[in-house]
């Protein structure tokens, strides 16, 4: 079975996604009003990547704001992710903060609590220029 | 605390173009007026959220956006025609979730987050949750008939304080 990958370039109002069977990367911003056309091509990744032999998986979400519409294809994601995990994936999911915002970090408490995931908490530096 | 009255506006009509152009705008005022500090993000996701359903649901040429800081709150007002389904549904939903607690709140926003289901036009379901659930208690939706009697003119106020 060939391992898929993935690579999507940031626009102003999507994230940057790069996958290599091995690490799994979202940066940027996820504001699309119809988040979901963004995200049912990585959901189907992962449900790909599942039917895979079970292996070392990372998962980083650096992601500077997202709207609500992007909140449930997250969670969605993350889900897959969990699934993953309940195969055999030995997965760590890397949730990135900027500075103690409080709204990065209360999105991540939602998605770890409701999944039942613990998440490893980055902090990255606000760089001053970008808010969303 | 009393801030500097500032304001953005826009009257036009909104495109994801416009929407991240505004985004970024509303990005540096919110910094340059308030400062850097935790809560600066979930302050202006209030206004995108706004923004996000007009764009979603309007169906005329233009929509009013302000941002405005008021004493010791910011104060979000968007105005869009909208299909009456549509307006009616905004109305009933906002209405629902201010009668819920605190808690009732956070439980809805959970749920709707399992829910695979998206609207039609993309939304998650969880706009409105999101705003009250970040501080928009103060959330007025008023439904004013057009001369078509299948759309209404929404307004959506939405006050927030500024004081932790």
């Amino acid at each position: 079975m060939i391992m898929q990958t993935l690579s999507i370039t940031e626009t102003r109002n999507s994230p940057a996604v790069s996958f290599d069977g091995h690490a799994f990367v979202i940066k940027g911003v996820s504001t699309m009003v119809n988040a979901m056309e963004f995200y049912k091509s990585l959901l189907a990744l992962l449900d790909e990547c599942a039917q895979e032999a079970p292996r070392e998986l990372q998962v980083e979400i650096n992601l500077c704001y997202y709207n609500s519409s992007s909140n449930k294809c997250l969670y969605l994601l993350l889900e897959r992710v969990k699934r993953m995990i309940d195969k055999g994936f030995r997965v760590q999911v890397t949730w990135c903060v900027e500075d103690d915002d409080e709204f990065m970090r209360e999105g991540g408490q939602t998605i770890e609590e409701l999944l039942g995931l613990k998440f490893h908490y980055k902090q990255v530096p606000f760089n001053g220029e970008r808010l969303f | 605390m009393t801030m500097n009255p500032s304001i953005l506006g826009y009257d036009g009509r909104l495109s994801s173009d416009v929407r991240v152009q505004l985004t970024d705008l509303l990005a540096a005022i919110a910094l340059a007026n308030l400062g850097k500090r935790t809560d600066l993000r979930k302050l202006c996701s209030i206004a995108i959220e706004l923004l996000d359903n007009a764009q979603r649901h309007c169906t005329g040429d233009t929509i009013h956006f302000s941002w405005r800081i008021v004493g010791s709150d910011v104060v979000v007002s968007v105005q869009n025609r909208a299909q009456g389904q549509d307006a009616l549904r905004l109305k009933a939903q906002v209405d629902s979730v201010l009668a819920m607690t605190n808690d009732e709140i956070t439980e809805a926003f959970k749920a709707q987050m399992m829910n695979p289901e998206f609207g039609e036009k993309g939304g998650a379901g969880l706009g409105i949750l999101q705003i009250v659930k970040k501080g928009g208690k103060n959330y007025e939706v008023e439904l004013e008939p057009t001369d078509n009697h299948n759309e209404y003119l929404c307004k959506s106020h939405v006050k927030t304080s500024l004081v932790a």
